[in-house]
């Protein structure tokens, strides 16, 4: 039988041993503890019900939402590909500019009158990379904010994380218009969407008259998206003579599709691939005769802005053109030119596109910060919602947020959208010709060359 | 029928081409026993010490510069394998398969991973051997490409007579069928895993070399050239050289007509790989040795 006595002591040892394990538990429970020394005091046994439930409690909420940073710093997360099969190229530009900016922020007194520290997580190009370095940014660093990311598969699955765990996102290179047409509070875009994109190109082909159009797009989420974005675009244009043709972005023989469409060449071919495929694809239809030729003119990918295009196509990078997103030299504001000068210095080699976005996104992201006057990631989404900043690229600002959602009539995608972002075509009119010397030839009214000139 | 034979020209090229890096794989087998799947990291090695060497040395030959990259790769080969490879052949590794499974993988990651930290992420060619293309009536090709095939015949064809003409040849062929009894009569089987490892990967490299004017360099090129000269060794029967060339030059054909003639032609190019692969399937299945193959025992 048990005594009053031993009960009580055993009671005591119970009390003192709970508080013990919840004292144990992760460094988030200061309030846990206040409150378990109260129950410590009364020693009542219907006491040992409140400790459970505040221990319970205490396992949740560091996943619930991010902290407070410790210390002198703010962590906020950068996601982007940094090895393959991602496009590292483009990836290894945004961490560079990631963290010049980071820097520069740091140099100039840090956010909120804390250093800001930078956590690069890559995402290979791997959507359930990107989810599982988003969650471990979120859930372990504890990354009060996160910028970045290059393709759309990977940040279609990163902004699941962010809204689960309800921690801010500006998205920087992602087109999927699904990104922002999504509705999250937390996630925000300064890249075009792909229906934006793909309407100045189409509007371009209409422009300049061509009728029988033939895309060679890379097998994945972003060239599906871009195929079904152009043939529905081109169709409502009229222009119904379209096809399409996939290919892995690592593909290095392009000939046996290029030689099928050389049995009845078409006005324009379109290489829509990230990577080194790209120029694989145009030196292989130039080498057949097939383009960019009197008869075909040939439209490259986002990679031809890269100075390495002309090392790796050499003459037959002459008459290309292809859409660019970002600031051409004639419209360079004083950040751009401060921002391409430094880079070129840091890394030895000049930004392309993709640099200017992550730049641009990281500063937004700690801008927002500052005047949210905290960490807390409604004040920063709010703060976003807000801003008014400008950057490398232009203006930016959030036209449709919670106080002014997206109307009926507009695409969803314009939540949270960037609704200006600067996107251009550009030609090459001149081997090694330097993208910023290239001509703009649409849209018309920013146009300083003529409108296609032919080989 | 234009069509036809243009499709036939280039896979024979590209066909070509495959099999000289599916020869050094090959060789590796066949002395070593070991799969080498560093083997796309040497291919890759050969298109960067080229396209540097072309760099730093303006003016210099682009041959000698392939050249010169084959022997660099083949001398890192010959490090590789007395370092790392060899403890397997004097009993020093408990579990030799798994050992150079897992050493020859951690080479792979290590020499991909190395690329990127040194050479960048961006991709660069190498000048051509020779500009333009050639117009070969049927379809034209570029120089490069058949700079590249007709130097791949050439090599093959020495090391053809390497192997069956020369006191060496004889000696690595000796090791391939029986390690102790070529022991017995006086070849030095380590000395010939180290010969046969440089040579494999040094043919490795100057497959790399040849084709980087062509599709240029990036960290990962190897990735795609490796796994299909896995397919090609087993096609051609594990550690036949012939079976090498002749399963290049079919994985070169088949990948070109099936991508040419898909009846979704939206799709052919996507599944090129997986024409090779189905072939492969077919053969492992009717002659499971592949084409020259001899069973172990």
């Amino acid at each position: 039988m048990c005594t009053p006595k031993r009960l009580l002591g055993l009671l005591v040892v119970f009390a003192v041993f709970v508080l013990t394990a919840s004292a144990c538990a992760p460094t988030t429970i200061v309030e846990t503890v206040v409150v378990t020394h109260e129950v410590e005091k009364e020693v009542i046994v219907t006491q040992e019900v409140q400790v459970e439930k505040e221990v319970i409690v205490t396992v949740e909420v560091p996943a619930a939402e991010p902290e407070m940073p410790e210390g002198d710093t703010i962590l906020i997360g950068g996601v982007g590909p940094l090895s393959a099969p991602g496009s590292f190229q483009a990836g290894t530009e945004m961490r560079n500019a990631t963290e010049m900016a980071v820097d520069e922020i740091n140099d100039a007194g840090g956010v909120l009158g804390k250093q800001v520290e930078l956590i690069f997580g890559d995402t290979e190009g791997l959507p359930e990379r990107g989810t599982a370095v988003v969650e471990r940014l979120i859930t372990q660093n504890h990354v009060v904010g996160l910028t970045g990311e290059y393709h759309s598969g990977v940040g279609l699955t990163e902004i699941e994380v962010a809204h689960k765990y309800g921690v801010p996102f500006v998205q920087a290179e992602t087109w999927a218009d699904e990104i922002t047409s999504s509705g999250y509070p937390e996630i925000f875009r300064i890249a075009p969407s792909i229906d934006f994109y793909s309407s100045i190109a189409v509007n371009y082909i209409a422009e300049v008259g061509w009728q029988k159009i033939v895309f060679v797009v890379e097998d994945s989420d972003y060239g599906h998206l871009q195929a079904e974005a152009w043939t529905d675009q081109l169709a409502a244009k009229g222009i119904t003579d379209v096809q399409v043709y996939f290919a892995d972005p690592d593909t290095e023989d392009f000939t046996p599709i290029l030689q099928r469409i050389q049995q009845d060449p078409p006005d324009m071919l379109a290489g829509v691939i990230t990577g080194i495929g790209n120029s694989r694809m145009l030196r292989q239809a130039c080498d057949l005769g097939l383009a960019p030729t009197t008869e075909t003119a040939y439209y490259g990918s986002v990679d031809s802005q890269y100075p390495e295009f002309w090392e790796n196509v050499g003459d037959c990078g002459q008459y290309v053109f292809y859409t660019y997103v970002g600031l051409p030299e004639s419209l360079w504001n004083d950040k751009t030119g401060t921002f391409m000068a430094d880079y070129e210095t840091r890394y030895k080699q000049a930004p392309g596109g993709s640099a200017m976005a992550a730049y641009d996104a990281t500063y937004i992201l700690l801008n927002a910060i500052e005047e949210a006057g905290s960490t807390d990631s409604q004040a920063i989404i709010a703060a976003l919602e807000g801003i008014q900043f400008t950057g490398v690229m232009g203006d930016f600002w959030f036209k449709y947020t919670a106080d002014n959602p997206v109307p009926e009539g507009e695409p969803a995608w314009m939540w949270h959208q960037w609704p200006t972002p600067n996107t251009y075509i550009i030609q090459y009119t001149e081997v090694n010709q330097a993208a910023g010397d290239a001509p703009v030839v649409f849209p018309l009214e920013r146009a300083n060359g003529p409108v296609y000139t032919s080989p | 029928m234009q069509y036809f034979m243009a499709l036939a020209t280039t896979g024979l090229i590209m066909g070509i081409i495959y099999a000289l890096m599916a020869l050094g794989l090959t060789l590796i087998f066949s002395i070593l026993n070991v799969i080498n799947f560093a083997h796309g990291e040497f291919y890759m090695l050969g298109g960067y010490f080229s396209y540097f060497l072309l760099t730093w040395f303006t003016g210099l030959n682009p041959f000698i510069a392939v050249l010169v990259s084959g022997l660099m790769v083949a001398l890192i080969g010959l490090i590789f394998e007395y370092f790392f490879l060899r403890p397997m052949h004097l009993g020093r590794i408990e579990r030799p398969p798994e050992y150079a499974v897992l050493i020859t993988f951690g080479l792979s990651f290590f020499l991909q991973n190395l690329a990127l930290a040194v050479f960048g992420p961006y991709p660069h060619r190498p000048p051509s051997f020779f500009s333009g293309a050639v117009d070969l009536g049927i379809t034209r090709v570029s120089a490069d490409r058949l700079t590249a095939s007709v130097l791949s015949l050439v090599l093959m064809a020495l090391l053809l007579l390497l192997i069956n003409k020369t006191w060496i040849g004889k000696a690595l062929q000796a090791v391939s069928q029986n390690k102790d009894a070529a022991a017995v009569v006086g070849i030095n089987p380590l000395r010939m895993n180290t010969i046969a490892f440089a040579l494999g990967v040094g043919l490795a490299s100057i497959a790399g070399a040849l084709l980087a004017p062509s599709f240029s360099i990036v960290p990962d090129v190897g990735a795609v050239p490796s796994i299909r000269s896995y397919v090609i060794i087993v096609l051609g029967g594990m550690g036949s050289l012939p079976g090498s060339i002749l399963g290049g030059i079919l994985i070169g054909l088949v990948e070109s007509f099936g991508a040419g003639y898909f009846p979704d032609p939206s799709r052919g190019l996507t599944y090129k790989t997986a024409f090779g692969l189905v072939i492969f399937a077919l053969v492992l299945l009717f002659k499971p040795t592949g084409f020259f193959g001899r069973r172990r025992s």
